[in-house]
């Protein structure tokens, strides 16, 4: 079942099924987030999760300036469960993309929203995270630990590069490149996708190797024995 | 660790020992000898070596600890040979240490691998290395 992450009223929270968030009384200002996904969306723009918005809470839309009210919702929210909120500020918040990523150079603007607020304090080791890889798009580094990286299989392609198969590991080290860039972008089938392809080129090209070499060192030894009684 | 991962290893230790043997005790470049070792099918049919032509008798050089005859033979393979230690043990660390994995699986690090070997390969065959 798929696993989602909730951003809603500044508590980040996750991961969670459909089931768990439709007990937290949402709203549509909630953002939700699960491994796929490039960023936080609105939850509104989540067809299955439409189910489960509180639709008393869209008042609130009405009144987007007013969030520190206290709303009902996050009394009990937070009263039913403390502990769970606590969890995620210190261990899976680093695993989640931040909000504020939409601009790819947000890390550091200065400008938090005042709905998410808490997502202040992890600007700095988002920023560490952030530096190495400003070519790529983004979150991917932050996936959660529960989706890491299909293997690239590079080594194999090296090795099968190096020793016969060329055509094979080139391939390989193709594929073990577009395993590591759909990662990156956050789309884990096809990097799943591509891991597989890679590993299917170098298997094929052992098969092949196991093939071709005793065919050629026959071969090399007919042609020695012609050489010999020509 | 389960029991098909456990064989599979041994398997492979085997199969890399034999080869290891064979590559030491026999030079693939003794004229004699090289009818028993199997030919590029690239160069064969093409007449263009491959980024991994020589490598045979590279890696009987490596074995014999004769670098710079390795190097004469196929230098790509010379160089990867640390590179893929280099990745295994970072694969093994990963758990602990996944920074040096993550640098090595770079998108990066790759596209620059790819470029080694393709330049490597059109290198060679201009200048006959």
């Amino acid at each position: 079942m798929r696993q989602y992450w909730i951003n809603f009223k500044g508590n980040q929270q996750g991961p969670m099924s459909m089931e768990e968030m439709a007990q937290l009384g949402l709203d549509s200002t909630a953002y939700v987030w699960y491994s796929g996904l490039p960023d936080w969306v609105k939850i509104t723009n989540v067809p299955e999760l439409e189910g489960i918005l509180n639709n008393a809470g869209s008042f609130q839309q009405v009144v987007p300036e007013l969030p520190q009210e206290p709303i009902t919702n996050e009394v009990t929210l937070q009263d039913q469960q403390p502990t769970t909120v606590e969890d995620n500020d210190q261990q899976g918040l680093e695993d989640v993309p931040p909000l504020d990523v939409i601009d790819y150079s947000g890390y550091n603007s200065g400008e938090p929203s005042s709905n998410f607020q808490p997502q202040q304090q992890y600007t700095t080791p988002q920023q560490q995270y952030a530096t190495p890889q400003q070519n790529y798009p983004m979150p991917a580094q932050n996936m959660p630990e529960q989706e890491p990286c299909p293997p690239t299989n590079l080594v194999w392609a090296i090795i099968a590069t190096v020793l016969c198969c060329t055509v094979a590991g080139i391939v390989g080290i193709v594929f073990a490149f577009l395993t590591k860039k759909h990662y990156r972008e956050g789309n884990i089938e096809k990097a799943k996708r591509m891991s597989d392809y890679g590993a299917w080129a170098i298997i094929a090209s052992i098969i092949l190797g196991l093939i071709s070499m005793p065919l050629s060192c026959t071969m090399n030894m007919v042609k020695m024995g012609m050489g010999i009684g020509g | 660790m389960s029991t098909k991962r456990i064989i599979l290893t041994v398997l492979a230790v085997i199969i890399v020992l034999l080869g290891v043997a064979v590559y030491f005790n026999f030079d693939p470049a003794n004229p004699t000898l090289s009818k028993f070792f199997p030919k590029c099918p690239v160069y064969s049919f093409t007449g263009l070596k491959c980024p991994g032509c020589g490598s045979q008798r590279a890696i009987h050089a490596i074995l014999n600890f004769n670098f710079a005859r390795a190097a004469h033979y196929n230098a790509l393979l010379l160089i990867a040979t640390p590179l893929i230690a280099l990745y295994w043990i970072a694969e093994l660390i990963k758990k602990r240490h996944p920074a040096l994995d993550n640098a090595l699986n770079h998108p990066a690090t790759i596209i620059a691998l790819l470029v080694v070997v393709l330049a490597w390969t059109i290198l060679r065959n201009i200048f006959n290395w």
